[in-house]
């Protein structure tokens, strides 16, 4: 029952969808409908364009055409066939060949051509005109245009077109062409050019010798904007007013104005214009020729200026016949004589001549007759009120058309007032020279050719050179050839320039010596009319001031170089400062930290020996550290000396590897060793080249990973021995391989941090190795490639008696801490320090060894306890108030008796410098121990001193 | 299933049937191939709205002669759109292959059964079946851009139509559905769709082989398409619906008669496909004749009646035997 109500509902939905579906159809079905009712509309209506376009064509006689490519068939309409004179049914189609046939010969091959490059060319374009020969033997014009039209795959299918008869227009253009071409032909004749304007489209055509004249296409017209361009606006002004007027009155206009063409030339035209009128007399534009009028207008400017120079010249103008008699006077004659041109002019030009010179008249004109010119003639004339005057003349004959000579013109210059200025201008040289040569600079001239022309006494004095030798070019001789070069180039470029110079070069001295001198030099300029004239120069001798300057500079550089390096060793110096500091705090933190908790442990316990023993070795490191810098110290002021003994390196190899061996073996690095057997000994300071190799390795082991190697060899190589310290750890920077053995250096801050120490062991192997006469250098492939520190020492002969010398005993030998200690029982030490853990410390250590301890804190009360007690030794800090160590001892060593005056006395002190001990031993002790003193070593001191052997 | 996608996980194991399906087919000289439908895990019918989220699972039950159903979903919401078009299996399948692909989508009347009898509130049953043609028509449209040779609609509820209402109410209305949405596409694109029809093989098993083809054929060729796909050689009687099919066709049409049943577990031998091919030439003019599977091997997750081994022989068989037919027809 359920599977048959699922059915029946799976049936009703099914059902109810079906009408859903009929309504989409009948929707679907209805916009069908529609579309075809627009459809048949739309046909209808083009049918209608269809027809009116047919009548349309046909009232033009436009015939339309289309050639089905693929099956060669041309479609004429009715107009066309008409035209072709073919009959309907060819028509209808006919190939193309048979239309070609119709077409003037003379045009057939344009036709074709133009048919195949439309099938050719993107666009598909047909167009040309061509004639047709008609059977009677007339011609048609048809201009035809198409388009091809191409199928899906690009192929040209169809060429649809149209054609129409352009024969009266073509006839109408042939016309118009030979009246144009009569018009061109007369206007050339005349070298004018045509023009009209449009009143209707505001637009001005040119013909092509207007067009010429304009500088412009003729193709295109003008517009109004574009003819503004190429006038001025005044004329542009006038053109506008002109035309304005030939239109409103009717009349002929003619205006000349100035032309800019576009390509900059500047040009006069005169323009002639008429307006012109339509079919019902209304104006319709203006119609002219134009004329190039601009060597007329060139013309007409050289004569009025060549009359307004004469006019407003200053110097007198006149003109006379060759009688004598004035025929003209300007201005420039009026104001020098005095006489009005109508006083002068038909009067004899003896008017002007002073009595005395009377007779030169008749020598001019004489001279003039025969054609000559006279030029700069000075001599004297008078004005009218009778005052003489100094004048220049220059007078050259007049001729006329035909060359005759009819006259002179007479130019007549007042040089009354140049003759006085001259003659101040010599005085004033003359004073000029005179100062010049008083003058302590040296000093010089030169005309515009750069050849000089004058020196004055001081440089002929200078170089030791006449002026004849230093005239012109000779000057250049004085210039030294290192100079020249720059010298020349300077001279030369400024005067090219006509700029002042001023440099700095030598000049050659009377007594062969070159001198540094400072050359100023200025363009000289006229004051009458600003021409440049030359130069004139002073050198003045400034070898001192630039000794001084040199000296000057030099003093400033080295105190630059000087406070560089003062900041840079500062910085180093505060480098240095901060790392010491970390370094010493650090093991203090341990031992203060330890030495708080040691309070709270139960003696004896783990913890109690665990903080003793880290308490011990933070305070070992800090020994280290302060041997270090002792070394340092020394090694800085030269103070450390060798104890040169024969040493053999394997044993200081060794021993050195004994000494880092724990601490490798606790960081699980592998210490390997190659020693060759033939290196023989070489001589050297055992202790000290210990000191070198177990700075290495103990570097070595600190930057060398767990689980790495270190490998150290020693061979002999040409005449020194070798010993290679080969680590496989961190390695060093390239840039760093430079720094490795400066002090205080470290890679870097990093590593600062990772690795503690300050950064002097590599500093100290270097000045060990080199006090040794040896070399010490390192190479590393770079960061995490290992390092290789190589030590190089000469081989020195070791005479055989050396060999059996007696030796120092080695480092190991004197190991505190492998021998056994003496006992002290018996002897009574009287300790001495202002301090009193120190003397508790120091009485704890002489008591477990069994002796007795006796304390003083000060000075006073050691003398008074050595006069009191049987003291065997004494046991005395040096720095202590009031009664230092040095001075104790002195006092001691000054006592009475004997006994007490030669007591042993040992100096146990933080001042552990080299000289510190020097000092103390001078001072009177015969033995110097630092503080921290090492338990074992002062036991086995006193038992020294106190010359007590070893017992059990 | 997340997303529009499959589990990603399954991705390469789907890849790699579908390149097996698409070498062995390739193997068989079958000049079309399909995927085998490799992706339609789901099925033939829902595979493009399966995990649609406006949908529900209790849609309509289509019974099978097994006696097991197919329960299609439910749409709850407008509006309606498919999640999942049959381009993407093509786009696939035409990574390995080397013939032309054909590629089956579902006809939108079998999809109209979404909408329920009641009707949802604010989504009208109108505008359900404009959205329903209109995503039809893209996945076709899609399939075409991509590359399929051929598409086809399976029509497989043309048959069960009559079933549900022997009228032929229903057949004319999902004729129309489909004519509606054929007529958006081009006379050219029109020539590269097909129709299938079958009564619906399931599990070795089908949902209206009773229905009777003279009350199916007849409406079928209304369909404006170019080309036919039928299942003929699980049919009692052929020769009938053959002459059925002479009546109808039209000179565009072309048919592809069906000469293996894919529900028969035995192998058809060549000799049998071609003696078929043979006997529907006498009805059917050999320009227009061509030949085909009654239907798929229904390669579904639930359904595993029919091995690949299986499959692929039969299909050797069809193209062997068509060629046996074609030299007997002088067909070069």
């Amino acid at each position: 029952m359920a599977d048959e109500e699922e059915q029946r509902r799976l049936r009703s939905a099914a059902l109810k969808n079906a009408e859903s579906i009929l309504a989409a159809r009948q929707r679907v079905e209805r916009e069908l409908l529609d579309a075809k009712e627009a459809l048949e509309r739309k046909t209808e209506e083009l049918q209608d364009v269809r027809a009116r376009l047919e009548a349309t064509l046909r009232a033009a006689e436009i015939g339309t055409w289309i050639w089905d490519i693929r099956q060669d068939r041309v479609v004429l309409d009715a107009n066309l066939a008409n035209m072709f004179e073919v009959s309907p049914e060819v028509a209808a189609g006919a190939p193309l060949q048979s239309y070609l046939a119709a077409i003037h010969p003379e045009d057939r091959p344009r036709v074709q051509a133009a048919i195949a490059q439309a099938l050719d060319s993107e666009n598909g374009r047909y167009e040309l005109d061509f004639r047709l020969l008609r059977s009677d033997g007339s011609i048609r014009w048809l201009a035809v245009r198409g388009q091809v039209q191409r199928d899906a795959t690009g192929t040209a299918t169809h060429l649809p077109g149209v054609s129409i008869d352009i024969t009266a227009r073509k006839q109408a253009e042939d016309a118009v062409r030979e009246s144009a071409e009569r018009l061109q032909l007369t206007l050339a004749a005349g070298a004018l050019g045509d023009w009209s304007w449009d009143a209707k489209t505001d637009l001005l055509s040119l013909g092509t010798r207007a067009a010429e004249i304009f500088g412009v296409c003729a193709d295109a017209p003008l517009t109004r904007a574009q003819i503004r361009e190429l006038m001025t606006a005044e004329d542009a002004e006038r053109m506008n007013a002109v035309f304005e007027d030939a239109l409103k009155n009717g009349a002929d206009f003619h205006l000349e104005y100035r032309l800019v063409r576009p390509s900059g030339e500047h040009c006069w035209v005169a323009a002639r214009g008429r307006p012109v009128y339509d079919a019902y007399g209304a104006p319709s534009g203006v119609a002219g020729v134009v004329q190039d009028i601009t060597e007329r207008k060139q013309s007409e400017a050289i004569r009025n200026r060549l009359a307004d120079v004469v006019a407003s010249s200053d110097d007198a103008i006149i003109s006379k016949t060759l009688d004598g008699v004035i025929t003209s006077w300007n201005q420039g004659a009026e104001r020098i004589f005095g006489y009005s041109p109508d006083e002068a002019i038909g009067q004899p030009v003896t008017l002007l001549i002073p009595p005395d010179h009377i007779d030169e008249e008749a020598a001019i004109l004489a001279r003039l007759r025969r054609g000559e010119r006279i030029e700069h003639y000075e001599t004297v004339r008078r004005r009218k009120d009778g005052t003489i005057l100094d004048v220049s003349l220059s007078v050259s004959p007049m001729r006329d058309v035909n060359g005759e000579i009819i006259g002179a013109s007479k130019i007549a210059r007042d040089v009354t007032h140049q003759k006085r200025a001259d003659e101040a201008l010599q005085a004033s040289n003359q004073r000029f020279r005179l100062m010049a040569d008083s003058a302590p600079a040296l000093i010089w001239m030169s005309d515009l050719t750069k050849a000089c022309t004058w020196f004055n006494q001081a440089w002929l004095e200078f170089t030791g050179r006449t002026m004849e030798q230093e005239l012109g070019f000779g000057w250049v001789q004085n210039i030294p050839p290192e100079d020249l070069d720059r010298f020349l180039q300077i001279y030369t470029e400024s005067f090219d320039a006509r700029t002042a110079f001023k440099m700095e070069h030598r000049l050659g001295c009377h007594d062969g010596s070159s001198r540094w001198v400072i050359n100023n030099a200025v363009p000289l300029f006229e004051a009458a009319h600003g021409g440049f004239s030359g130069y004139i120069g002073s050198c003045i001798d400034i070898t001192e001031l630039r000794q001084a300057a040199r000296e000057r500079e030099h003093l400033l550089q080295s105190e630059r170089a000087a406070r560089t390096e003062a900041e840079r060793l500062g910085r180093l110096k505060d480098e240095f400062l901060a790392t010491l500091s970390h370094e010493l705090r650090t093991p203090l933190n341990a031992i203060l930290g330890w030495a708080t908790l040691l309070r709270r442990v139960p003696v004896g316990s783990d913890d109690h020996l665990k903080g003793l023993e880290t308490i011990e070795r933070n305070a070992r490191v800090q020994t280290q550290i302060i041997a270090d810098l002792l070394d340092m110290s020394g090694i800085i002021s030269g103070k450390v000396q060798l104890d040169v003994q024969p040493v053999d390196l394997r044993e200081v190899i060794s021993a050195a590897l004994d000494a880092v061996r724990p601490s490798a073996d606790a960081k699980k690095v592998r210490l390997r060793a190659t020693l060759d057997a033939k290196v023989g000994r070489i001589r050297g300071d055992a202790n000290r080249l210990q000191q070198v190799l177990w700075n290495l390795l103990t570097n070595a082991v600190k930057f060398t990973p767990a689980g790495g190697r270190i490998d150290v060899v020693l061979e002999r190589v040409n005449s020194h021995v070798e010993i290679a310290v080969e680590d496989s750890g961190i390695g060093i920077k390239p840039e760093f391989l430079a720094f490795v053995f400066d002090r205080f250096r470290q890679a870097d801050a990093s590593i600062t941090r990772r690795h503690g120490g300050l950064g002097l062991g590599l500093s100290i192997v270097k000045h060990l190795v080199e006090l040794h006469g040896g070399s010490v250098r390192v190479k590393s492939p770079g960061e995490g490639q290992g390092s290789t520190f190589i030590v190089a020492l000469p081989i020195s002969v070791v005479r055989s008696d050396d060999a059996g010398r007696h030796e120092r005993p080695s480092f190991a030998e004197v190991d505190l801490f492998s021998v056994k200690l003496p006992s002290l029982a018996g002897i009574t030490v009287l300790i001495v320090d202002d301090e009193p853990d120190a003397r508790v410390l120091i009485s704890r250590l002489v008591e477990e060894r069994g002796a007795r301890a006796i304390v003083a804190g000060s000075g006073e009360e050691t003398l008074r306890l050595l006069a009191a007690e049987s003291i065997d030794i004494l046991v005395s800090d040096i720095g202590m108030p009031d009664y230092d160590g040095y001075r104790l001892i002195q006092a001691i060593r000054a006592l009475d008796p004997k006994r007490l005056r030669n007591i042993p006395a040992i100096a146990l002190t933080a001042y552990a410098r080299a000289e510190d001990r020097q000092r103390a031993l001078l001072a009177g002790y015969q033995m110097h121990l630092s503080k921290p003193v090492e338990p074992r070593e002062l036991v086995a001191g006193i038992a020294s001193l106190v010359n007590i052997q070893q017992r059990p | 299933m997340r997303g529009a996608g499959s589990d990603p996980a399954l991705d390469p194991l789907y890849d790699a049937a579908v390149r097996e399906t698409i070498e062995l087919f390739e193997a068989t000289g079958s000049p079309v191939i399909t995927d085998g439908e490799q992706r339609k895990y789901h099925n033939f019918w829902t595979y493009s709205v399966e995990g649609l989220p406006n949908t529900r699972p209790d849609g309509f039950a289509i019974p099978f002669a097994a006696g097991h159903v197919r329960r299609m979903p439910r749409l709850v919401t407008g509006p309606f759109a498919y999640r999942r078009y049959a381009d993407r299996y093509l786009e696939q399948a035409l990574r390995y292959a080397r013939v032309p692909l054909k590629q089956a989508v579902i006809s939108p009347s079998a999809l109209s059964l979404l909408y329920p009898e009641q009707g949802i509130p604010g989504y009208s049953r109108d505008t359900f079946i404009e959205d329903l043609m209109r995503e039809h028509v893209t996945e076709v449209s899609r399939c075409l851009e991509h590359g399929a040779c051929k598409v086809q609609i399976d029509f497989t509820e043309g048959r069960l139509a009559v079933k549900i209402d022997p009228s032929g109410e229903l057949l004319a209305s999902f004729i129309d559905l489909n004519n509606l949405a054929l007529a958006r596409f081009t006379s050219g694109q029109r020539e590269r769709l097909g129709v299938h029809t079958c009564p619906g093989g399931d599990r070795d098993s089908t949902h209206s082989a009773d229905v009777d083809y003279a009350d199916l054929l007849p409406a079928l060729f209304q369909l404006n398409v170019g080309n036919f796909y039928i299942a003929l050689a699980a049919e009692p009687d052929r020769v009938r619906v053959l002459e059925m099919i002479r009546a109808h066709l039209k000179p565009e049409h072309r048919v592809f008669v069906g000469v293996i049943s894919p529900i028969d577990p035995r192998v058809e031998t060549p000799e049998e496909v071609r003696d078929r091919v043979l006997q529907a030439a006498k009805y059917i003019p050999v320009a227009q004749l061509g030949t085909t599977d009654d239907c798929g091997f229904s390669p579904f997750c639930d359904d595993l009646s029919t091995t690949r081994a299986t499959a692929f022989a039969k299909i050797r068989a069809r193209v062997q035997g068509t060629a046996l037919a074609a030299r007997a027809l002088g067909v070069p």
